[in-house]
């Protein structure tokens, strides 16, 4: 029975496919069918999806933390940190040498 | 005088703003591209961005949450790139990662192969979400994966916008792009289960 559904309707590969496809696109009636089909039958492809979806889960509750975001490892990296903060120097030293006047004014 | 002297404080307070929230940003963007050289670009492009378009901050939000959110842009900016453009010698080697990776999962009819056949994990894994260990495995995992893959699954969770709106402005096709997803999770959901639940 299963062998038939595999040659008849999906295979694994073709099943994991769909599980994917479903969750960025809509399927189509007939994908949607083929895939509910495979996957009552299949018990590995039931749990792949399963897993595929636990994935999806976790990966996005990694994303939902951007504001209170705590680094398993934290990293530094001073060297840059410190050419920003001269880079924001630079730019206004620049609009100094272009409007020296203005400059002039600024430390009268 | 009063326009240079606000100048200057603008980029006091970007100034100082670097020292509070660089570290935050800078290891948010290593986590978010998992290439250390993008992530100094991407830090250094956001403070400047915020130097830049200071008026708009207008102090009526947070400004680490206004500075995520412009790193965030530009993280997803540099996904976006990395997908469309991988380059030739990179979309050739991806080729050959998926042939490789099909050939491993599946046999010739399409079924799994026994060894590579899914199996449920543990009870535990509804806790893995806050499980700093198990994420760090999984981010290993990411990182692991060609990079043109690793920017499809960042996009399809950075993106706000909808799937088919993203590859009609990227200019790739639907099929193209969850083709690639497809492979990176058969990939990812490998890794995970030997890396974590097989040791």
């Amino acid at each position: 029975m299963k062998r038939i559904i595999h040659m008849l309707v999906l295979s694994c590969k073709r099943a994991t496919e769909l599980t994917e496809k479903k969750s960025v696109f809509q399927l189509s009636w007939n994908e949607q069918l083929q895939l509910d089909l495979h996957t009552k039958i299949c018990k590995c492809c039931a749990i792949y999806q399963e897993q595929s979806i636990l994935l999806d889960k976790i990966i996005r509750h990694q994303k939902m933390e951007i504001s209170k975001f705590k680094p398993v490892f934290h990293l530094k990296n001073e060297t840059l940190k410190l050419s920003i903060i001269h880079r924001l120097d630079e730019q206004i030293g620049y609009d100094y040498e272009t409007q020296p006047s203005k400059f002039l004014a600024t430390i009268s | 005088m009063n326009e240079n002297s606000a100048d200057i404080n603008i980029a006091k307070t970007i100034k100082s703003w670097v020292l509070l929230y660089f570290d935050n940003l800078y290891s948010w963007a290593v986590y978010k591209t998992s290439n250390k050289e993008s992530a100094e670009d991407l830090v250094q492009e956001t403070f400047l961005a915020a130097h830049q378009s200071f008026d708009k901050f207008e102090g009526k939000s947070d400004p680490k949450t206004w500075l995520f959110a412009i790193l965030k842009n530009k993280i997803t900016d540099y996904h976006r790139k990395q997908y469309r453009d991988p380059g030739a010698r990179a979309e050739r080697q991806n080729q050959y990662v998926s042939g490789v990776l099909f050939i491993s999962l599946f046999n010739e009819h399409g079924e799994w192969r026994a060894e590579e056949v899914p199996e449920v994990w543990p009870d535990e894994s509804d806790h893995l979400l806050d499980n700093p260990e198990f994420n760090s495995t999984l981010q290993q995992c990411l990182k692991n994966l060609p990079p043109q893959w690793f920017s499809a699954i960042q996009l399809k969770f950075l993106e706000e916008k909808k799937p088919d709106l993203v590859c009609q402005e990227l200019g790739v096709s639907q099929t193209n792009y969850w083709q690639i997803i497809h492979r990176a999770k058969l990939q990812l959901r490998k890794c995970i289960q030997l890396n974590w639940f097989n040791s």
